[in-house]
């Protein structure tokens, strides 16, 4: 499956293409740039992980695309959805690709959901404002997609308000809510942090069959590697606002070329870990996010490998080989 | 084998709920449960369980924050419960606390090194100014804050800082136990483990006995000797950590076990998970029996009439299971498939 999907990759024409996308902030009478030049393909029906810590910008992109940053922004380059170019687009234009052909969902479904609505009104409403279906095939859809998510009793959830859910269900809903209008790519920014551990697998074993069953394109924003794992087909990492290193899941977890991605990866949670043994790191403090711009590698200070090129010249994120970019001066990491 | 330092027994911690009637009783919670264990100086109790299993009120309830409903509670031979406020304010120069959120933790509006020497100027009000200073100056650079930034406020530091300085708190005057509630959760990945190493340092260094709160399982590992889970306030499993991890006996930590999330395509979508059914049970109306029966995978009639004795299972080794050592293989239909 694996192998002709990469076929597919190789023939098809991309759902959504992000090139030279930058998001600044005017702070203190300087610019601060939190996205930084950061391009990347979505193609029809695969699953794409976007993996960075705290302040790295991912989150900052995908709200970018859908227009959704707050007015102070500057937004900058380009994002195509099919013909479309998203960047700049009037509210009006754009809200019929955000919720509909785009959708999203968030790390916190308690605030995502209104408090003040019941499950059924809200759901309701991505319907009427995409779609002409009359309150009967309205209400039909909503239950089947309520099934569809696995959310136990549907039909009297509609009633219910969102406090009146656990975390896991709320997150449900919120799925069942984004995929109302079948839509292309489904953005989910951090989906299972807000959860357990158990109730996380149970939503990432959610979203990867549904994945499965369709031809929508999956945007997974998460700071866990773990959660990229099981479900990522290309992984794009991210350090202070740029992409650092993207590739497939495989090449990305068994051959990582940047040494923030392989700092990353020794970092993350293993049940190999053992008392007795230091946990590895990556020294140093992470950057502030949107930092103003500056000369030379961001992730220099803290790597081992940096050498006098490093803090001259900003490495650009260049292809390796095989469908797989890294921004780094090293040829080869030892 | 050296003495226990903190020793609990059958503890218990309600909390009231008010009527939805005011004509109606208060409901009680029993938040923690009959909670049993021993801890020794130099050793790390790592306890683990999802949210509202009790492990914070557990925490809060050895720490003086919330009073204690039943059961005994010994720290080097004091009882917990007899004390008064007074009576805390001399024993907390013995058990001290990390937070979750430190950023919140930290008083806004004072420096670094004020922070870290309000413990001494309450727990030790006799003590010189030159000494104060000088115990600050120790504990800071032990937890890896510069000197020169000691006057700076909490704003200025990032997450990993503020949580250094948290513990630096924590730890200047020189407790015996240190109770770390998720300490390095809300942290980014590369800063959590260098906050877990300075932890595990500073125990071996001054022998501090530590009760370490984690929803992650492999920093549980990592860190502890000897780890409890918990489930609506009860425990489930106790073991030695490597047992624990390399055995578990109990279907709930088999289940949590089998979802922590690998960092690894292969593995992780060669993974099978045991499926949970249900959604966890509220803590106001706990089920009748197990109180995990109605999402074991392995339930029983028996599960739902009997409520399972937290027994020895093995030596150092305590399960609250009818069948531990006897489960055998998932149940079919809750065998989650991998990804």
């Amino acid at each position: 499956m694996r192998w002709t999907q990469r076929i597919a990759e190789v023939n098809r024409q991309p759902l959504l293409q992000v090139s030279d996308l930058l998001v600044e902030y005017p702070l203190r009478g300087r610019i601060r740039r939190a996205v930084d030049k950061v391009s990347f393909d979505v193609y029809p029906g695969q699953t794409v992980g976007v993996v960075g810590e705290s302040g790295c910008g991912k989150s900052q992109t995908m709200l970018a695309i859908l227009g959704l940053l707050d007015r102070n922004a500057r937004v900058r380059g380009t994002a195509h959805y099919k013909d479309h170019q998203l960047i700049g687009l009037p509210a009006r234009l754009l809200n019929r690709v955000r919720g509909a052909r785009i959708a999203m969902i968030f790390q916190d479904p308690m605030s995502a959901l209104n408090p003040h609505l019941r499950i059924g009104t809200q759901l309701r409403e991505i319907l009427s404002a995409h779609t002409q279906l009359n309150a009967g095939a309205a209400r039909a859809r909503i239950i089947e997609m309520l099934t569809a998510v696995r959310l136990p009793e549907p039909e009297p959830s509609l009633r219910r308000f969102p406090h009146e859910l656990s975390g896991g269900q709320r997150q449900r809903v919120m799925i069942a809510m984004s995929l109302l209008c079948e839509p292309d790519i489904l953005i989910a920014d951090e989906p299972t942090t807000a959860l357990d551990a158990t109730v996380q697998a149970d939503i990432l074993e959610l979203l990867g069959e549904i994945m499965r069953n369709s031809n929508m394109s999956l945007v997974l924003i998460t700071h866990d590697l773990g959660v990229v794992a099981g479900i990522c087909e290309r992984v794009i990492v991210m350090y202070a606002g740029r992409v650092v290193e993207s590739g497939l899941a495989e090449t990305i977890f068994y051959h990582p070329q940047h040494p923030y991605t392989q700092g990353l990866l020794r970092c993350s949670a293993r049940m190999a870990w053992r008392r007795q043994d230091r946990l590895p790191t990556i020294p140093g403090q992470l950057p502030d996010a949107g930092s103003p711009a500056a000369v030379g590698c961001r992730f220099a200070p803290r790597c081992q490998h940096c050498f006098d090129r490093c803090n001259r010249e900003t490495p650009e994120l260049g292809a390796w080989r095989d469908g797989h970019a890294k921004a780094c001066h090293l040829e080869q990491l030892p | 084998m050296s003495e226990a330092l903190l020793v609990v027994r059958g503890l218990r911690v309600n909390y009231w709920l008010p009527p939805n009637r005011p004509w109606r009783r208060a409901l009680s919670i029993r938040a923690v449960d009959d909670v049993d264990f021993d801890l020794k100086p130099g050793e790390t109790l790592g306890i683990a369980g999802e949210s509202g299993c009790g492990k914070s009120t557990l925490a809060r309830a050895l720490t003086g924050l919330q009073p204690i409903t039943a059961g005994s509670a010994r720290l080097a031979g004091q009882e917990l419960k007899d004390l008064d406020r007074a009576g805390w304010r001399t024993l907390r120069r013995e058990v001290q606390m990390v937070f979750q959120d430190t950023i919140a933790s930290l008083d806004p509006r004072m420096t670094v090194s004020q922070i870290i020497a309000e413990p001494l100027t309450n727990l030790y009000p006799q003590m010189a100014s030159a000494e104060q200073r000088d115990r600050v100056l120790e504990i800071a650079e032990q937890v890896g804050l510069p000197g020169r930034d000691l006057h700076r406020y909490p704003h200025e530091f990032s997450g990993g800082q503020c949580q250094r300085i948290g513990i630096a708190r924590a730890l200047v005057a020189r407790p015996s136990v240190l109770i770390c509630d998720e300490p390095a959760s809300a942290l980014d990945v590369s800063i959590r483990a260098q906050i877990i190493n300075l932890l595990k340092g500073l125990q071996n260094k001054h022998n501090l006995a530590m009760i370490f709160i984690s929803h992650d399982l492999a920093v549980l590992k990592s860190i502890s000797h000897c780890v409890l889970i918990m489930y609506l306030g009860k425990v489930m499993e106790q073991a030695r950590c490597e047992k624990l991890f390399a055995d578990p006996a109990h279907p709930y930590t088999r289940a949590l076990l089998s979802a922590a999330p690998l960092a690894d395509p292969l593995q992780e979508r060669a993974r099978r998970r045991i499926a949970l059914r249900g959604e966890p049970s509220s803590p106001t109306t706990p089920p009748a029996g197990c109180v995990f029966h109605a999402r074991c995978p392995w339930v029983a009639e028996r599960c739902k009439r009997e409520i399972p004795v937290a027994r020895q299972f093995a030596p150092h080794r305590v399960v609250a299971c009818h069948f531990a050592g006897r489960l055998g293989d998932v149940p079919a239909q809750c065998s989650g498939a991998g990804q």
